[in-house]
């Protein structure tokens, strides 16, 4: 930057004392496609990397000021936090924080996988032995920062929050090396304001926060976000009362927010010129619910609202049993269906789980998550749903675990044969593999993965179905909203090398790959050999002829 | 809400399981006397040093609200005084 532009940015600034942000790979709106966020989660693998940054994490438009148009939810709700608190805060795109450091207190980050210890993350590194996009463009920003204190602001305090905040207890020489001064585990609306009073008035930081069930605010509490969220995702509710093994939400109590403070939102996203809504829940079919008998009348009302204020309305998450059993009960979902889906928008998408096509697995491990019908009955309940879904246009992107602990053999052939009883329906299913916490302390956690040759016979079944489906979904709906014709080429030509790579590959072959990803990541194998041997076989593949689908 | 709640100092570095163990014991019985909240105040060693007992509180202890300071970065405010508990720091990993 030359001084005369710096000097006219900085007339042009606001004087913050907070600054909240985080690396590109969260401030996109990833070109409206919640979906393309998640290339973000995989290092450039057949593409050039600029390509895949383009695709995944285009920058944000920014306002005079450096704050960016859209922002994270989890951001927005900080801002609001301190804004009604009375402290000068604002989201600020991380292109635009110089300009700020100097003269602010503290900077604020929230990010939903820092180190890229999350899924799928994790998972796209074990199979490619590289490091996903996510986490280094965290850690370029992460350096950016800590130099930009270094030279203009040491006093400048650093906190670090969000859902991935644990992530720095198992990397610590990251807490040090970035400077940070304290990391905020859990729902942090109150907390955030006790620690800028603190910071304010010079008082000593904690340096861990962990907040616990006692302390998560009350719906009524949680401020209402200020500017509008990427792709204009609002939390409708908290918590989930199903209680899987594996997952953390469950340990938050369940809590609903009611529908005017959700319309407020809707009034902040829809003013922003946003047209399309996300719908946050971890059920999106339990909201107003008592336990889980869904509330039909909340559910359409919550829709109507949505619908009153965006053309488009998708949800973040559900669960299949929810699915079944709210459409079987109250026809929820075709109702949901045809109130959404009313010309405007042609269909609709949602992140659920799978986990395991293994009932004794299932029973195990969350038993709560087929309620109200048996464990035993989740294969039949997940195949039901998937036929609902279908028929009403709502598209499943599912989660398999690979790797449970107690898992048998014949618990990943029932997951095989319950994919295969999927193909007929529209869906993508991603495998993700069980990485115990205590593996990511230290820098071994990819020894920890033990795949077995049935995995990777599960892996290339998934593989093969989401593919086959992608085609589908990004030429009959994706692709129609995407502006560049360009971008639709590179995204279908992309499908259909992976398709026809996919076709070729043997079990075999995906163990051994992973066995060299393994080796590499532990220092034993030339970075260049393993990347060598995939882009040439991708290359390949991309020149051969096309060959007939397997039947 | 930051260090309120009963606390802990812990003097010097809990290193080996056993004591990990000790001083998690120890913060449990408080964080429930406490009302679901807890301070740890770590003296004599830095958080980094004291990262395999921080893991602990996380993982281990997720139905409290957990408050850790260096150096006694505050005081608690609800008068009950603090437990302490020291650690020589040698013990085995």
């Amino acid at each position: 930057m030359d001084l005369g532009r710096g000097r006219a940015e900085l007339a042009r600034s606001l004087e913050l004392d907070f600054i909240i942000t985080v690396d590109r790979s969260m401030m996109s709106n990833h070109r409206g496609k919640e979906f393309l966020g998640f290339m973000t989660t995989a290092p450039a693998v057949g593409l050039p990397e600029v390509l895949w940054r383009a695709l995944a994490m285009p920058r944000i438009p920014v306002d005079e000021h450096g704050r960016p148009r859209q922002a994270p939810y989890g951001l927005r709700k900080i801002e609001a936090a301190l804004l009604d608190a009375g402290f000068s805060a604002a989201v600020v795109d991380p292109d635009h924080v110089r300009r700020y450091v100097e003269r602010a207190k503290a900077v604020l980050i929230g990010h939903h996988d820092y180190f890229a210890f999350n899924s799928p993350s994790i998972e796209y590194w074990l199979i490619t032995g590289e490091e996903p996009l996510n986490r280094r463009s965290f850690l370029e920003f992460a350096s950016r920062l800590v130099e930009m204190k270094r030279g203009l602001n040491p006093d400048l305090k650093i906190i670090v929050g969000g859902p991935a905040a644990w992530q720095w207890l198992y990397v610590p020489e990251y807490i040090e090396r970035f400077e940070v001064d304290t990391i905020v585990e859990g729902e942090a609306e109150g907390v955030v304001v006790e620690l800028a009073r603190r910071v304010t008035e010079g008082l000593p930081l904690p340096k861990f926060v962990m907040v616990g069930p006692r302390d998560c605010p009350e719906m009524e509490e949680v401020p209402v976000i200020r500017g509008a969220s990427i792709n204009g995702l609002v939390e409708i509710m908290r918590g989930c009362p199903r209680g899987c093994k594996f997952c953390s939400v469950t340990l938050r109590r369940l809590r609903h927010y009611p529908l005017e403070k959700i319309e407020q939102e809707m009034r902040v996203n829809a003013s922003s010129g946003l047209k399309g809504c996300v719908l946050h829940s971890e059920d999106v079919l339990l909201y107003g619910a008592k336990g889980i008998e869904p509330s039909p009348d909340s559910v359409i009302k919550l829709h109507e609202l949505a619908k009153r204020y965006h053309e488009e309305v998708v949800w973040s998450h559900a669960t299949l049993s929810s699915v079944l059993y709210a459409e079987r009960k109250y026809r929820l979902v075709s109702r949901v269906a045809e109130l959404v889906l009313d010309g405007r928008q042609r269909y609709s998408g949602f992140q659920t789980g799978i986990e395991t096509g293994s009932p004794r697995l299932a029973r195990q491990i969350m038993a709560g998550k087929a309620s109200p019908f048996k464990p035993e009955q989740w294969p039949d309940v997940v195949e039901e749903a998937f036929g609902i879904l279908h028929d009403n246009f709502f598209v499943p992107a599912a989660t398999l675990i690979l790797g449970l602990p107690g898992e048998t053999e014949d618990d990943v052939i029932r997951t095989i044969e319950l994919v295969e009883r999927l193909k007929d329906y529209r869906s993508l299913v991603v495998p993700m593999f069980f990485v115990p916490i205590g593996a990511l302390r230290g820098c071994g956690w990819f020894t920890s993965v033990h795949l077995r040759r049935v995995h990777a016979e599960l892996l290339l079944v998934c593989l093969k179905h989401s593919l086959f489906w992608a085609k589908d979904i990004v030429s009959r709906f994706y692709a129609r909203g995407l502006s560049s014709p360009f971008l639709k080429l590179t995204l279908m030509s992309f499908l259909m090398s992976a398709e026809r790579f996919a076709r070729s590959l043997t079990p075999d072959e995906v163990l051994e790959h992973i066995e060299r990803s393994r080796r590499k990541l532990a220092g034993e194998v030339e970075e260049t050999s393993i990347r060598e041997s995939v882009l040439e076989r991708l290359r390949r593949y991309a020149r051969a002829p096309k060959v007939a689908a397997r039947p | 809400m930051v260090a309120e709640g009963a606390a802990l100092v812990v003097r010097g570095c809990p290193r080996s399981e056993s004591e990990i163990e000790r001083a998690l014991g120890t913060a449990r019985s408080i964080a429930r006397e406490g009302g679901g909240r807890l301070t740890v105040v770590l003296e004599g060693a830095s958080f980094l040093e004291c990262v395999d007992l921080i893991r602990a509180l996380y993982e281990r202890l997720a139905e409290a609200t957990v408050v850790v300071e260096v150096g006694g970065a505050s005081t608690p405010k609800d008068g009950r005084g603090a437990l302490e508990l020291s650690f020589n720091g040698s013990g085995e990993r």
